[in-house]
């Protein structure tokens, strides 16, 4: 399929000199669901606002829906929609006028507007409040409004900044649902950026992981988790033990048949290793041999949270993953509550 | 048809504010009695000052009607720069931005949307004046031109007020320089009293203040007749402001939005 998005070698300088965006390309198919993964600060907002026309690009080269964004960017604007990181709605407005205004902003009017706000509404779970001002909505209703206006138009692709921050479970199930549905059912392409693994493991069918302004991996969730080695070992340890054994443990760790890598933890190490259930047994032998008592050893399938440590050498959010690992037992669930 | 296309994005920006200003009963009702509170403040403070000698045959509403019409205006054109600051800070202003919507757009239609309020007020200023017993010496053309006169200063001063919306971004700032010059301009003008009732020094910042001329015009509309002399001073001084407060109004305006 074509490309609904062609970035290549983005690069946002903003006038401090702080780079957000370094060096960024990536290519999107029409109907992807694609998704930018990465902590506060990463460069996902500026991206997004270069793409979506907001903010002018320091150097590189942006196609979208084969526009090209410096020579037409009301072509851009009339394909896309943008559903911001702040929750933007007019709080003077009803319900029903934000999406009318955002239609007329899109050039629409007359019945099909007004068939396009009630559909929304419906969808958005909306319609019982949509002639009430909008401040009188909750968080998780001006959320679902701001992400209705964004859609009113029918955009090919649809930018959504971090979609379910601050919801609560309930509001992010559904909206995790209504994107579903909207790109496989209406074929919409999705920009999404999020900072929670869990959203980018269950929406995305592709992923890049940004940090520092740089893309530090790209695939599909299951082969970003593959890439990594087939499951981790999590070694919970005492951490006033002597570095001379915790050294000659890593060591010894590493030449392990299958292992792939051993990366230092908060709590520990994380051993990255195909079939690592036949390691635990040879592992329990080389802590015996450098005489360290592990706190716990536990077997888990690789997260995203993995793929993002071994690529950056930091966590996204700080020792989850460690630290709510299951008590010491071979147990072969996913680790890691987010 | 693009010609076309920016009057209809200016007209749906300006019914978006219209909607916002008409769908808030306490916002109208602040706007009609802040018109209102001046009007009757003024004329009953100065009421006897028309028993002074020398003081023109036309009684103090007469005098005062014209000048009000203009505090209120001076009072109300912060409105505009209120909202797109607001528009600014909240990401909305960046909302429309991603849309095809035509960039001038968003600045007129808002400006258009004062427009009626500066009418709203003066209709309720003139009326009230009429109840009192005012006369309008050149009748309803002449009140067509007071319309005209009220709109276009309004306009004029919006710039100021939306240049230093734009510049500062706060509306902090905003309200303070635009009360600021409220007052003084208010009371170094003749909107309150003829010219020869002010002290001499006053009578020179008179000379220069642009409310001066404002209010001149009005007057002379209601209590005599047209005075080519004095409308056209009055036009070239909307036409003065304009110039100056709108080319840095746009320039501020086009450069955030690019």
């Amino acid at each position: 399929m074509a490309d609904m998005i062609v970035v290549d070698n983005l690069v946002e300088v903003y006038a401090g000199g702080t780079k957000a965006v370094d060096g960024v390309s990536f290519r999107v198919p029409e109907g992807e669901f694609f998704g930018f993964l990465g902590p506060n600060g990463a460069g996902k907002s500026t991206t997004i606002k270069v793409l979506s026309t907001l903010l002018r690009k320091t150097s590189g080269a942006v196609t979208i829906g084969g526009q090209d964004l410096d020579r037409d960017p009301d072509g851009i604007r009339r394909i896309i929609g943008v559903q911001s990181q702040e929750t933007v709605v007019d709080g003077d407005l009803t319900g029903r006028k934000n999406l009318v205004f955002q239609g007329h902003l899109q050039r629409m009017q007359g019945p099909t507007l007004r068939r396009r706000v009630d559909e929304l509404l419906d969808l958005m779970e909306l319609r019982d409040v949509a002639d009430r001002k909008a401040k009188q909505y909750s968080g998780g209703m001006k959320r679902r409004l701001s992400l209705a206006a964004a859609l009113v138009h029918r955009p090919r692709l649809v930018f959504l900044d971090e979609p379910t921050t601050g919801l609560d479970p309930q509001s992010r199930a559904k909206v995790w649902s209504y994107l579903s549905k909207l790109n496989e059912q209406e074929g919409t392409t999705v920009f999404l950026t999020t900072q929670y693994l869990e959203e980018a493991d269950k929406l995305c069918r592709q992923l890049s992981i940004i940090d520092h302004g740089k893309i530090v991996a790209s695939g599909s969730p299951a082969d970003l988790k593959e890439e990594i080695g087939g499951e981790t070992i999590i070694l919970t340890l005492d951490p006033d033990i002597d570095p001379g054994p915790r050294g000659a443990l890593e060591v010894r760790l590493r030449a392990l048949p299958g292992v792939g890598k051993v990366v230092r933890a908060d709590s520990g190490l994380v051993v990255y290793a195909r079939q690592a259930s036949r390691l635990v047994e040879e592992i329990v032998t080389l802590f015996q041999g450098v005489g360290i008592h592990p706190e716990s050893i536990s077997l888990a399938a690789p997260t995203l949270d993995d793929v993002f440590l071994q690529k950056t050498g930091s966590r996204i959010r700080q020792g989850d993953l460690v630290s709510g690992a299951p008590p010491p037992s071979v147990s072969g669930v996913r680790g890691g509550a987010y | 048809m693009t010609a076309l296309q920016s009057l209809q994005d200016v007209w749906y920006v300006f019914g978006r504010a219209q909607s916002k200003f008409f769908g808030s009963p306490v916002r109208i009702f602040f706007q009609l009695f802040g018109a209102l509170m001046f009007l009757v403040l003024f004329t009953q403070l100065f009421s006897k000052l028309s028993d002074l000698p020398g003081f023109p045959t036309v009684g103090y509403l007469e005098i005062a009607v014209g000048g009000i019409l203009f505090i209120n205006t001076l009072n109300n054109t912060m409105q505009s720069a209120n909202a797109i600051v607001d528009e600014l800070n909240t990401g909305y202003l960046a909302n429309m931005l991603v849309t095809p919507v035509r960039r001038t757009a968003i600045l007129l239609g808002r400006v258009l949307s004062d427009g009626v309020r500066f009418v709203l007020q003066t209709t309720v200023v003139l009326g009230i004046a009429v109840l009192l017993g005012a006369t309008f010496a050149t009748g309803v053309p002449g009140i067509l031109v007071i319309y005209l006169i009220v709109v276009g200063f309004g306009v004029a001063w919006s710039g100021l007020t939306l240049t230093v919306g734009l510049a500062t971004k706060s509306n902090e700032t905003v309200a303070v320089i635009g009360t600021l010059l409220t007052f003084p301009l208010m009371f170094t003008s003749t909107a309150l009293l003829p010219v020869s009732y002010m002290p001499a020094w006053m009578q020179t910042v008179s000379e220069y203040n642009p409310i001066s001329y404002m209010a001149n015009a009005a007057r002379t509309l209601m209590v005599s007749g047209f005075d080519g002399t004095v409308l056209l001073q009055a036009f070239a001084v909307i036409g003065l402001i304009l110039l100056l407060t709108w080319s840095s109004t746009l320039w501020l305006f086009k450069r955030i939005v690019s």
